[in-house]
C-alpha cells in the first residue's frame, strides 16, 4: 500500500508506522524547542527568511511590506501541519492522518522548512547529500529525520503525479541523487 | 530510507519555553532600521519603483527536490509542467533561472510567495 493516497475529494491520505507516526506528531513541537535554544544557528533564520535584494535599503522596503506575511505564512504552516496530527487515527498497524486538499500546500510547506532547518544545522551544501547512505550505518539524529522527511516530502508529491524520476536530467538518472535543486 | 532508526526512539519532552508566534518572531530576521509606522515612499522613489522592469530568479539549492520545484513554480507562475521542468533544470544546471521579469511590486509578490515555499529567491533590476 502507498504510504501516501490521494482521495476523491482531493484530499491526502497519510499511513504510517507508529515509530514514524509519533516522530512527526512531535515535529512541531520539537522544532520550536530546537529553535528556542541559545545557541539558536542564525543561519536557519536567514535561510527560512532570504533576503530579496542585495541593496540593504531595498531590502529593508522588502520586510516593511512583506516579511510580516512571510512569518505569519511560516506559523500558519506549521500549525497546519500539527493539527492534522492532533486529529490522527491510531491503528493496530500503524497511524493514518488526513491533510484535507486545502492544506496540502501549507502541509508541505513545513515539511519543506523543516528540511530547510535540518539541512543548515548539518551544514549541507552539495547535492549528493542522500547519495550512498548505507541502511546499516548509524547516522545522526538530525540526519535520519532528514531522510524520513525527504522521504514523506516525495510521498506526498507522488501523490498529488509530481514524481521525481520524471524530472531528474537524463545525464544524472543513475547517480541515485535523492535531492534536487531548488 | 532507514525509517526504522526512529522506532522506540524516546522523544523530545515537550517543555516548550516559547510558542510558535514567538519562535517566529525570534526566527524571523528584523533589521535594525525599522520603525514602526507605515511605509511612505518618497515620489522619486515611487515612480523609480514603476517604471523599471525586475527579474525574479530563483537559486540553486541541495535541499529542495526537483519534483517540488517544479510543483513550486507550477503553482506560483501558472506555469506548463514543460515550462516548469525547463526553469528547474536551468536552475539544477546553471545555478540559477530568472522566472519572469515585471515590475517591482508585483516582482516582490512573486519573490514572497517562493519564499514562503522556502526557495531562494531575489529580485534584480533589468538592465539594458
Amino acid at each position: 500500500m502507498e504510504p501516501v493516497q490521494r482521495q476523491d475529494d482531493g484530499s491526502l491520505r497519510v499511513y504510517l508506522p507508529h515509530g514514524e507516526g509519533l516522530v512527526l506528531y512531535t515535529l512541531p513541537q520539537r522544532i520550536e524547542d530546537l529553535l528556542s535554544r541559545k545557541d539558536f544557528n542564525r543561519r536557519v533564520a536567514e535561510r527560512l527568511f532570504p533576503v530579496a535584494y542585495e541593496d540593504a535599503g531595498k531590502e529593508a522596503e522588502y520586510r516593511k511590506l512583506l516579511g510580516d506575511d512571510l512569518r505569519k505564512s511560516k506559523l500558519e504552516s506549521l500549525e497546519v501541519f500539527r493539527k492534522t496530527f492532533e486529529d490522527w487515527e491510531i491503528l493496530q498497524e500503524g497511524v493514518e492522518v488526513t491533510i484535507p486538499e486545502r492544506s496540502v500546500e501549507t502541509w508541505l510547506g513545513f515539511l519543506n522548512d523543516t528540511r530547510l532547518y535540518l539541512s543548515v544545522e548539518l551544514d549541507i551544501t552539495e547535492n549528493d547529500w542522500s547519495a550512498g547512505l548505507d541502511p546499516d550505518k548509524e547516522i545522526s539524529e538530525e540526519l535520519a529525520l532528514l531522510h524520513l522527511l525527504t522521504w514523506l516530502q516525495q510521498c506526498v508529491l507522488d501523490a498529488l503525479g509530481f514524481i521525481q524520476e520524471r524530472y531528474m536530467p537524463e545525464d544524472e538518472e543513475t547517480a541515485g541523487d535523492e535531492a534536487g535543486e531548488g | 530510507m532507514g525509517v526504522s532508526l526512529w522506532q522506540g526512539q524516546a522523544m523530545v519532552s515537550a517543555t516548550i519555553s516559547v510558542t510558535a508566534s514567538r519562535f517566529y518572531d525570534a526566527a524571523s530576521p528584523r533589521l535594525s532600521t525599522e520603525k514602526p509606522g507605515t511605509v511612505s515612499l518618497p515620489d522619486t522613489e515611487t515612480a523609480t519603483r514603476l517604471g523599471r522592469i525586475w527579474n525574479v530568479i530563483v537559486w540553486d539549492d541541495p535541499i529542495n527536490l526537483m519534483s517540488y520545484v517544479v510543483y513550486v513554480f507550477q503553482k506560483v507562475f501558472g506555469m506548463s509542467e514543460q515550462l516548469a521542468t525547463r526553469h528547474m533544470i536551468e536552475v539544477h544546471k546553471a545555478g540559477r533561472s530568472i522566472l519572469t521579469s515585471c515590475e517591482r511590486e508585483k516582482a516582490e509578490l512573486f519573490v514572497s510567495r517562493l519564499h514562503r515555499y522556502g526557495l531562494q529567491a531575489t529580485l534584480e533590476q533589468q538592465t539594458g
